[in-house]
């Protein structure tokens, strides 16, 4: 095979490869090519932004007004969270309070924090749920509950293999439905919102997936926690 | 007052570290000036609105609370997000519609006209153009090559589930996403000479 014949191999898997449509070994296996060929990688250069404008081409929808609000709400409640030695919030109680007590702000806050998931829900209540791990995991964390949605908080999750992702699971009776995809950040910490489902669900899991998520889990669970 | 004028005269390459830096404020001007966007995109991929809520608002946050920040190497801030809006959509779209066909036409300019977001600044009215023009580019490719991208594009399908779902040859398919994408891109060169 001349090198010809190798690059337009290649050069037919670039359009796919910029439209993410290639499987993923062919991926690897394509990017592994691209690194070494300076032809595929003019040819790249040149072919991105026919993909970087399709975005662009989908008619427009202003969003709901209240989804401005429940995000920014979010942000704002976090920063706080953040800076806790400003007044307010966790900075200004946290030194009076036992574990205990302690405990259940956090869980104030971290309500504030998954507003845009709950809404406004009068009386609806707050619970902070703590995660199992599996043996040997190390993993460390709690689920705050607040009606049907809620947020998981974790420290400590393994590394990801490349194109993975964890993914978590709501269990309702022997039925698994697929939830929120998420990645860690650099030392194993990671927030994740439930936005539905976890009224009337059994237990929330979390597994290692594939990078889009799946349908059906495809490994074991590392953690899980009861919501009965 | 005077710190949001401020910061809404600041470009989004500007806005970004403060974002990374948790400033509620800058991230309020980021979602002003990105979320439609990100949310139509949303709509168009998983195709109702509460779904795309949840995306527009997974995607969003995701991005106010990553470490990492954006990177000005990955291209503008506004391709940067909608990457990772349309990662989101097409996750969900998998995960949910699995026995839903994908929308295949290509969607005309007329909602876009009948329900206009405002234009809020002179690089947002840029941006609408664009799209327009881009809707146009589109809309000339012949369907067999709209329907290969918009199938990988919007609905996530590799080659071969779109091979499979057409009923052609996988080279077939690789070689009229190629024709699109080219077609694409020559007429924005000549958009832009």
């Amino acid at each position: 095979m001349t090198a010809d014949d190798s690059h337009r191999r290649w050069s037919e898997e670039l359009s796919a490869y910029l439209l993410d449509a290639l499987e993923p070994a062919e991926t690897e296996a394509f990017e592994r090519h691209l690194g070494g060929c300076e032809r595929c990688q003019g040819e790249l250069r040149w072919l991105e932004p026919a993909v970087d404008v399709l975005p662009a081409s989908v008619p427009q929808h202003p969003p709901p007004p209240e989804l401005r609000g429940r995000i920014l709400a979010t942000a704002r409640a976090e920063a706080r969270q953040a800076r806790p030695s400003e007044p307010g919030l966790l900075g200004r109680w946290r030194p009076a309070l036992r574990p205990a007590a302690a405990l259940a702000a956090t869980a104030a806050v971290a309500a504030g924090a998954v507003g845009y998931l709950i809404g406004e829900q009068e009386g609806t209540q707050t619970t902070t749920v703590p995660v199992t791990a599996m043996a040997g995991t190390g993993v460390e964390g709690e689920l705050v509950r607040h009606g049907d949605s809620a947020i998981l908080r974790l420290e400590g999750l393994p590394p990801l293999a490349r194109r993975q992702v964890f993914q978590a699971w709501l269990r309702r009776g022997d039925r698994l439905e697929p939830s929120t995809v998420f990645v860690p950040q650099r030392g194993g910490a990671a927030t994740a919102g439930i936005p539905r489902g976890v009224e009337g669900a059994d237990e929330l899991m979390v597994t290692r997936e594939r990078r889009r998520g799946s349908r059906r889990p495809t490994s074991a669970p590392l953690l899980r926690a009861s919501l009965q | 007052m005077k710190r949001a004028k401020a910061l809404e005269r600041l470009a989004d390459e500007e806005l970004m570290p403060l974002v990374a830096r948790k400033d509620p404020a800058a991230f309020e001007v980021f979602y002003d000036r990105h979320g439609a966007a990100a949310y139509s995109l949303a709509y168009r991929i998983v195709g109702d609105p509460t779904g795309a809520e949840d995306i527009t608002q997974e995607a969003l946050l995701a991005i106010w609370r990553s470490q990492s920040g954006y990177d000005p190497a990955r291209g503008s801030v506004r391709s940067w997000v909608l990457g990772v809006v349309r990662n989101r959509a097409i996750d969900a779209f998998r995960r949910e519609s699995s026995k839903r066909m994908p929308k295949l036409e290509l969607e005309g300019g007329a909602e876009l006209e009948a329900r206009p977001a405002p234009e809020q600044t002179d690089a947002e009215a840029l941006r609408r153009e664009t799209a327009r023009e881009v809707r146009g580019v589109l809309r000339e490719l012949p369907e067999e090559q709209s329907k290969v991208i918009e199938l990988a594009f919007f609905a996530g399908f590799t080659h071969s589930q779109i091979a499979e779902l057409l009923g052609l040859p996988i080279g077939t398919v690789k070689g009229r996403m190629r024709l699109g994408l080219e077609k694409i891109r020559a007429n924005l060169a000549e958009a832009v000479s």
